[in-house]
């Protein structure tokens, strides 16, 4: 008797045009259908579109990677969560369990962080402009308060004389490394000798003590040396300092600045090879610290604590956005585009970064040039100016990464109103963190006075 | 600590020596025993004013030969010839003459033979002198015979206790101070029990055990010099050795041995006509002190040459360094490294820390279970490689290699089993950290290096499939040398997710997360204490009115620093980078400085650490009396108490606040606890003291002066 071959299930298999051909293989179709182990359409269905999406375990290992990499290297590290960067409770509360203290610039990022719970004495309070209130609470609450230029150094000295205690503060410093433009317009040049002046200031008063120094040389700085570079001046100011005013600097904060792997605009090779890992940082600014601070302990002088204010590098790739196309055209110069429902509004970064760009599902069709706008009623309203991707259809869904720094805090209100923000949280279960506004949220504010409610005139 | 006008400071310094020198017959340290034994004494009046005439004359030629004899040994040995010569001589020219001469004799012995005896062998000197005096006395007196008196005329037979056995033992104590009478001997009795419980309990065992052995011998009555046996117990199992099941049973075999030493030298030294006085006790002493001191130092009993207290003081030194120190042959590492890292591999683990290289420890850095990025293929995946490897201790470099490949994830280089190592040595402890990435070696052959100095970077290499530190100390500077035991000390252990122990001695098993336990200098500064500031407290009990006490840190002439006490009390502290440890409080009574070192007693300067444990001595608790009675009773040597603290940052106070809880656990369920608070402010101190239990309730409060 002969067998039976067993029955197969009949499948499909699409034809694809230009898998081979002279510029290589075809690159492959990329798309993100889920965020750790989530799959995200079901969200997209609950909370509507766009949709922020948080992962809390990305969040939770980029700030282990970032500990991990200095305090293997520096026996002392602390992590200031840069609350500018994301200020999203849910956000700001993981790093603050991961043991971050919280760093902000303004009386508002401070009264947040206090609502969170975060202590005053684990708050490094940063920022030209601290209000007066602002500065005495903090006092009071014993933050790290680093003083950005003498009007404040002397409002800092009176709020100590009234409460009769010395307060230990911190200076910010600016300085040429030769690598970034100095950002000149915060703290105390030590080049042109304000920051000596301040720090002898210091020095003589008798309600401040100064304790630590702080500086920030810009922003997704991509040579670790400038970090070096900067780790350097900063020893050698704190000797100088120490020297000549006696004062023993607990503290070196060498601010942020650390890319994230994101693609900045007009840079020729991708983030994953252009950008640093945080070992690669680590090793640059704790070899020229060992370097400058060898003499330290021989003296019997302890290590000062190194401060980071890793914002961007930490969150940006632990968010992404997805949004939906909500139309497509064909522009006079031949190229495709697709309308979104998430702009400029809500990707503040799409002005400087090539955001990653990807379907939520596999699309068909050939991968072609594509403009993606979003959907205010503006010029300037590009998500990406140029993209390859399949025909887009109304309704398909793209994930757009990394977005978890700065959108969250600079997303404007104009025309549109802010979605809802989602965490995928370490078990696999999804919170919302952020409700979606609603007409309400913009109206709610305002006070209508009685002589203009209607009825409106139909008169033109 | 006795306050006295400063012109009366030389006598009372004298008198002060010369009771401690009585005290000392029975080893015993107390001046007001002394006084005792010394009153005793002169139960027979013509020993008594010998001993006291051996005594000065002993002081006299210290003083006048200039012989900068440390300690009181000259002066008991002194003692004790003139006691022994003064019950043989009656009192004329000659008797004077013979202890004059007997105390040179011992004097001059004493101080070459201390030190002689101690550098050759470790052993205290004892009566020696004295034996060796007296015996030089007598045979003198067998050319040129003295109006001696019979010795033996000072025994009577009056009959004390009911009991034979015990009478004999009472006067068997009286012989060593010449006053051989059951009532005398009864109070010398009591004077040991009032010094220290236990000696006595060793003066009766040994007595019992020595005279039995004498007996079984087949030698005959004992009294006169029995005394040995109990003489021999109580140094060998409480005075030299902290008190433990072995140490008695030490003593009593060195009571045996006495016994038996009794016999043979008596047959030795009748023909010449010396009495046996403390020989057998010696030969005893020096055959066990000898013979375990020459022992690896950690095994049971512990000897406490150096500083012999008494056998309760003993006890309490020694279980606080075992609950601090560990054990004391295990070589004390710092972690190699910055930050957390992993035990992936503890002692005889099951990999290759087999004998004879048991004794190391494998690391690698995990966050959760993993320890790698990515899917682990290559070496830079692993969380480890290339982070900075430490100099567990400062030492020279003895051997290294650099130059060997990290082998990829999965591979072992066998040929070369330790990869790219160091290997250091101090004295005699070798310490070699292995697998070290290639090229990453910071130090050259013949440097020394610091604790704590970067050597190296953890790499792969080696028989090594996945990155990771591997560390041991070894026996000498050969690769493959056995290793010898070691421990982590001043380290923080991760218990749970955020809670960490410190651990002033640690030995880590396989998972467990440990990193090193760093100074907050703003919290060192707070708790320290400082010989330059008073610290002034208002101490209030519940119920009562309150006084003030002040604290203030002092440094002793042997270079001790001690925290004294307005009152006199005082307790030794040590600090080092990451702790700051108080021990050995005086006996003196002041409930502020109790309620401070139960409170501070043991306090890790690391801001990070939120838990760790420490066994202090119940003595410190405030026991109600009843407590106090019952502890007494059951726990006759002293206890110590389980203090397990908690300390965390207490916002509204701008202060840590530093919990302890203490328990002390006697029999059948007996149990007492109290809760210490300590608030410790930077910039202003340990601010607030609290202590509370059911009946009772302290507080303290420190007077901010400036």
């Amino acid at each position: 008797m002969s067998q039976r071959s067993p029955w197969v299930k009949p499948v499909l298999t699409p034809h694809r045009p230009g898998g081979m051909n002279k510029f290589g293989a075809l690159r492959p179709q990329l798309h993100q259908s889920e965020l750790d182990g989530v799959a995200i359409a079901p969200l997209l269905e609950q909370y509507g579109s766009p949709l922020f999406i948080v992962s809390e375990g990305r969040l939770r290992d980029n700030a282990r990677h970032l500990r991990r990499a200095f305090s293997t290297r520096w026996p002392k590290v602390r992590h200031g969560w840069s609350y500018k960067t994301n200020y999203l409770g849910a956000v700001c509360s993981v790093l603050h369990q991961e043991g971050a203290w919280a760093e902000v610039v303004s009386e508002l990022e401070y009264r947040k962080a206090r609502t969170l719970g975060v202590p005053g004495s684990r708050i490094i309070f940063n920022g030209p402009w601290k209000p007066a209130a602002a500065l005495e609470q903090a006092v009071l609450e014993g933050a790290a308060i680093h003083l950005d230029h003498l009007d404040e150094l002397f409002a800092v000295e009176q709020i100590a004389q009234r409460l009769g205690r010395q307060v230990p503060v911190g200076l910010r410093l600016n300085f040429d490394t030769g690598y970034t433009e100095p950002w000149s317009r915060f703290g105390f040049n030590i080049e042109a000798g304000a920051a000596m002046d301040a720090a002898r200031r210091i020095g003589t008063s008798q309600w401040l003590q100064l304790t630590g120094l702080h500086s920030h040389i810009g922003t997704f700085v991509l040579d670790v040396r400038a970090y070096a570079q900067q780790a350097r001046i900063m020893a050698e100011f704190m000797e100088a300092a120490e020297c000549e005013t006696g004062c023993r600097i607990e503290y070196l904060d060498i601010g942020g600045g650390f890319a994230s792997r994101n693609a900045l605009q007009g840079l020729y090779l991708p983030p994953d090879q252009v950008v640093p890992g945080f070992e690669q940082y680590a090793e640059a600014i704790v070899d020229a610290l060992s370097e400058a601070t060898r003499g330290r302990a021989a003296l019997g002088k302890p290590l000062p604590v190194l401060v980071l204010e890793t914002g961007r590098a930490v969150v940006d790739d632990a968010e992404v956005l997805v949004t939906r196309v909500v139309g497509g055209k064909r522009l006079p110069d031949g190229r495709r585009a697709a309308i979104l429902d998430a702009g400029v509004n809500l990707l503040f970064t799409a002005y400087w970064y090539n955001h990653d760009v990807r379907p939520l599902q596999p699309l068909e069709g050939l991968a072609e040039e594509t403009v993606l706008f979003g959907p205010l009623c503006m010029n300037i309203d590009t998500v990406r100016a140029s993209v390859m991707l399949p025909p887009l259809n109304v309704g398909d869904a793209l994930v757009v990464s990394p977005v978890g720094a700065y959108n969250n805090t600079q997303w404007m209100q104009f025309i549109q109103s802010r979605p809802a923000v989602v965490m995928v949280m370490g078990d696999g279960s999804v919170e919302p963190i952020r409700q979606a506004e609603s007409l309400q949220t913009l109206t709610e504010l305002e006070r209508m006075p009685n002589a203009l409610r209607p009825p409106f005139s139909d008169a033109m | 600590m006795m306050t006295t006008s400063p012109a009366a400071l030389p006598l009372v310094r004298l008198a002060r020596s010369m009771a401690k020198a009585y005290a000392a017959v029975f080893f015993s340290h107390s001046p007001r025993i002394g006084i005792w034994f010394a009153i005793l004494t002169l139960w027979t009046p013509r020993a008594a004013l010998g001993g006291l005439t051996g005594l000065l004359a002993a002081m006299l030629w210290a003083r006048l030969l200039r012989l900068q004899s440390r300690g009181r040994l000259h002066l008991v040995n002194g003692l004790l010839c003139g006691l022994v010569i003064g019950a043989h001589h009656s009192i004329d020219g000659a008797y004077f003459l013979w202890i004059l001469l007997a105390a040179l004799l011992s004097t001059l012995l004493a101080h070459w033979l201390t030190g002689l005896f101690w550098k050759t062998a470790r052993l205290p000197l004892l009566s020696l002198p004295f034996v060796l005096s007296c015996w030089t006395v007598f045979l003198a007196w067998q050319v040129n015979a003295p109006s001696a008196l019979p010795v033996g005329a000072l025994a009577n037979d009056a009959f004390f206790t009911t009991w034979p056995w015990l009478d004999q033992f009472f006067v068997a104590l009286g012989w060593l101070l010449l006053i051989p009478y059951p009532l005398a001997g009864a109070l010398v009795f009591v004077g040991i029990l009032a010094a220290s419980r236990y000696l006595a309990f060793l003066a009766v065992a040994g007595y019992s055990v020595g005279t039995l052995a004498l007996y079984l011998l087949g030698g005959k009555e004992a009294t006169p010099i029995a005394f040995n046996f109990s003489l021999t117990a109580m140094a060998l199992g409480g005075f030299f050795a902290v008190p433990s099941r072995a140490s008695f049973l030490v003593a009593l075999a060195g009571s045996v041995l006495a016994g038996w030493m009794a016999l043979a030298t008596e047959v030795l030294l009748h023909p010449l006509h010396l009495p046996l006085l403390t020989m057998p006790f010696l030969m005893a002493a020096y055959l066990m002190l000898g013979s375990l001191g020459a022992r690896l130092a950690t095994r049971q009993p512990t000897l406490v040459l150096e500083n012999p207290v008494s056998p309760e003081i003993n006890l309490e030194r020694a279980r606080m360094a075992e609950a601090r120190g560990g054990a004391a042959d295990s070589v004390p590492l710092q972690p190699p490294f910055h930050g957390e890292w992993r035990i992936t591999q503890g002692f005889d683990g099951p990999h290759t820390h087999k004998p004879p290289w048991q004794h190391a420890l494998d690391f690698d850095i995990a966050e959760g279970e993993r320890n790698h990025h990515g899917n682990g293929a290559a070496q830079e995946d692993y969380f480890c490689f290339g982070a900075p490897v430490l100099a567990p201790l400062a030492a020279q470099v003895v051997r290294l290699c650099d130059d060997l490949a990290d082998a990829q994830p999965g591979e072992v280089d066998t040929a070369n089993n330790w990869g790219n190592f160091v290997l250091l040595r101090s004295g005699g402890v070798h310490v070699l950290l292995a697998h070290l990435k290639r090229g990453s070696l910071k130090v050259r052959l013949g440097e020394w290096v610091s604790a704590g100095q970067v050597v190296a970077a953890c790499g792969s290499s080696g028989r090594s499939p996945v990155p990771h530190l591997h560390l041991q100390a070894q026996q000498d500077d050969q690769l493959g040398s056995p290793t010898r035991t070691f421990h982590l000390s001043n380290v923080l252990v991760r218990t749970n997710n955020q809670s960490r122990e410190f651990r002033l001695f640690f030995r880590p098993g396989p998972g467990e997360v440990l990193s090193a336990a760093l100074c907050e200098e703003r919290l060192a500064a707070a708790v320290r204490p400082s010989r330059e500031r008073t610290l002034a407290y208002e101490l209030r009990k519940a119920g009562g009115d309150s006084r003030r006490v002040t604290l203030r840190a002092k440094l002793t002439l042997l270079g001790q620093t001690r925290l004294e006490s307005s009152s006199g009390a005082s307790a030794a502290y040590e600090e080092t980078a990451a702790v700051l440890g108080f021990y050995d409080r005086n006996a003196r009574r002041d409930p502020l400085l109790d309620l401070w070192l139960l409170a501070i007693g043991l306090t890790p300067y690391s801001a990070v650490a939120d838990h760790w444990s420490d066994r202090p001595p119940a003595r410190l608790l405030p026991l109600p009396i009843g407590q106090k009675l019952l502890c007494a009773l059951l726990q006759p040597l002293g206890a110590s108490c389980r203090s397990e603290y908690r300390r965390k940052w207490d916002e509204p106070n701008g202060a840590w606040l530093q919990e302890g809880t203490h328990a002390l656990r006697l029999a059948f369920g007996f149990a007492w606890q109290c809760r210490t608070r300590a608030w410790i402010a930077p910039g202003l101190g340990v601010r607030r003291l609290q202590l509370e239990s059911s009946d009772t309730h302290w507080e303290a409060e420190l007077q901010i002066t400036e």
